[in-house]
């Protein structure tokens, strides 16, 4: 069984693998269902089935002083094992936001995909680049949006020392 | 991480039903004591996958206990063989539970593995808090309700038998039993034992009175 793990050496870093994961989980569920629904079962093993729960948010003010909780959210986690053709096995993980059990089951598949190397190049250019694209466009555009309506309060001095 | 998951065994199929019908089982093999009760297999779904890569490090019927009594909250301790990587790793991964190095009040182990080291160290809780004892899970070789060859034949009789109970059990040494029946002067202070064999349960908790037969 060990002989048909990926070798870590080969495996992309964990670095690479924070970012294409934070893309999928805000990815919109139309593109990822385009990409993950028409994957085949077969080669797909379910370790944790999709479950729902809980997580606290935590935030600063600001992004200075104590860390407060802002409140609960829900999510979705899911882990698969995939197995490829040539024996070699991966287990993708996906959490998101939410209580859509389906799309966390996508990320994990696309996660354990992109863990392959017989996959991971063409994911990369055909969904990763692509969605990493339109995530900065959406954010940009909200930013634009926003910005409009901004007030600067520049003459004032914080509350909070520094 | 990942290449440690990469060859995780599977859990239960349905988690939560699963692990409500193993509950249910394990409160009705309390409360009758000595009488083998077979883990329906709805329950235990998942837990022998055609896959050989997704089978749990366990077998059925400690995977699917271990799995519902287990979570973040309750450590276990497993015992001799029980006690490999891809074990503690599984139950980490399926009820966040940690594997602790030492006896605790979840303690499992293969009945050849069930020695004097090992009973001596279980706690019985005290007088006043009884509930602190430990429960000891064993896997023994084979586990019926009529005599059995190399088998030890007990007598069980107690608090939810009407008069005796039958039962036979494989693989715990003669001195096992003799030191569970010496704990008898010891009530309310004592263990539990959950038998576990393949996908049958049985238990004996510390207020029956058993008799070995030799």
């Amino acid at each position: 069984m060990t002989d048909t793990l990926p070798d870590p050496a080969r495996t992309p870093g964990s670095d690479a693998r924070r970012h294409w994961l934070a893309v999928l989980a805000h990815a919109p569920r139309e593109l990822l269902e385009q990409h993950a629904a028409a994957l085949p079962d077969a080669a797909f093993a379910r370790l944790r089935a999709p479950e729902i729960g809980l997580t606290m948010v935590r935030a600063r003010i600001g992004n200075r002083g104590d860390r407060f909780n802002v409140g609960d959210a829900t999510v979705t986690r899911c882990v698969v094992r995939h197995r490829a053709a040539d024996g070699r096995v991966a287990a993708g993980v996906g959490y998101v936001l939410g209580r859509d059990e389906a799309r966390a089951e996508w990320v994990a598949r696309l996660d354990a995909l992109l863990q392959q190397p017989g996959h991971h190049d063409r994911l990369m250019r055909e969904l990763v680049a692509p969605l990493a694209q339109e995530t900065t466009r959406r954010r940009a555009a909200a930013a634009a949006r926003i910005a409009s309506s901004r007030v600067s309060f520049d003459t004032l001095a914080s509350e909070i020392a520094p | 991480m990942s290449t440690l998951l990469a060859r995780m065994g599977a859990g239960f199929a349905d988690p939560v039903h699963g692990a409500q019908q193993t509950f249910r089982a394990l409160l009705g093999a309390m409360a009758e004591p000595g009488r083998v009760h077979s883990l329906p297999a709805t329950a235990t779904a998942g837990l022998a996958p055609s896959d050989p890569d997704l089978r749990p490090p366990l077998d059925i019927a400690l995977a699917a206990t271990l799995l519902t009594l287990l979570d973040a909250d309750t450590p276990v301790h497993l015992a001799g063989a029980l006690d490999t990587e891809d074990a503690r790793a599984w139950l980490r991964f399926h009820t966040g539970t940690r594997a602790l190095p030492h006896v605790t009040a979840m303690t499992a182990a293969r009945a050849r593995d069930v020695d004097a080291a090992l009973w001596t160290a279980l706690d019985l809780g005290t007088d006043d808090a009884p509930q602190a004892s430990a429960t000891l899970f064993v896997e023994v070789e084979c586990l019926a309700d009529q005599p059995m060859d190399r088998a030890i034949a007990l007598k069980l009789r107690g608090a939810g038998i009407e008069s005796s109970r039958d039962l036979a059990v494989a693989g715990l040494s003669p001195a096992f039993w003799t030191w569970r029946a010496s704990l008898r002067t010891q009530l309310p202070r004592g263990v539990d034992i959950v038998l576990v064999c393949g996908t049958r349960i049985a238990a004996i908790p510390r207020s029956t009175h058993v008799e070995s037969e030799g």
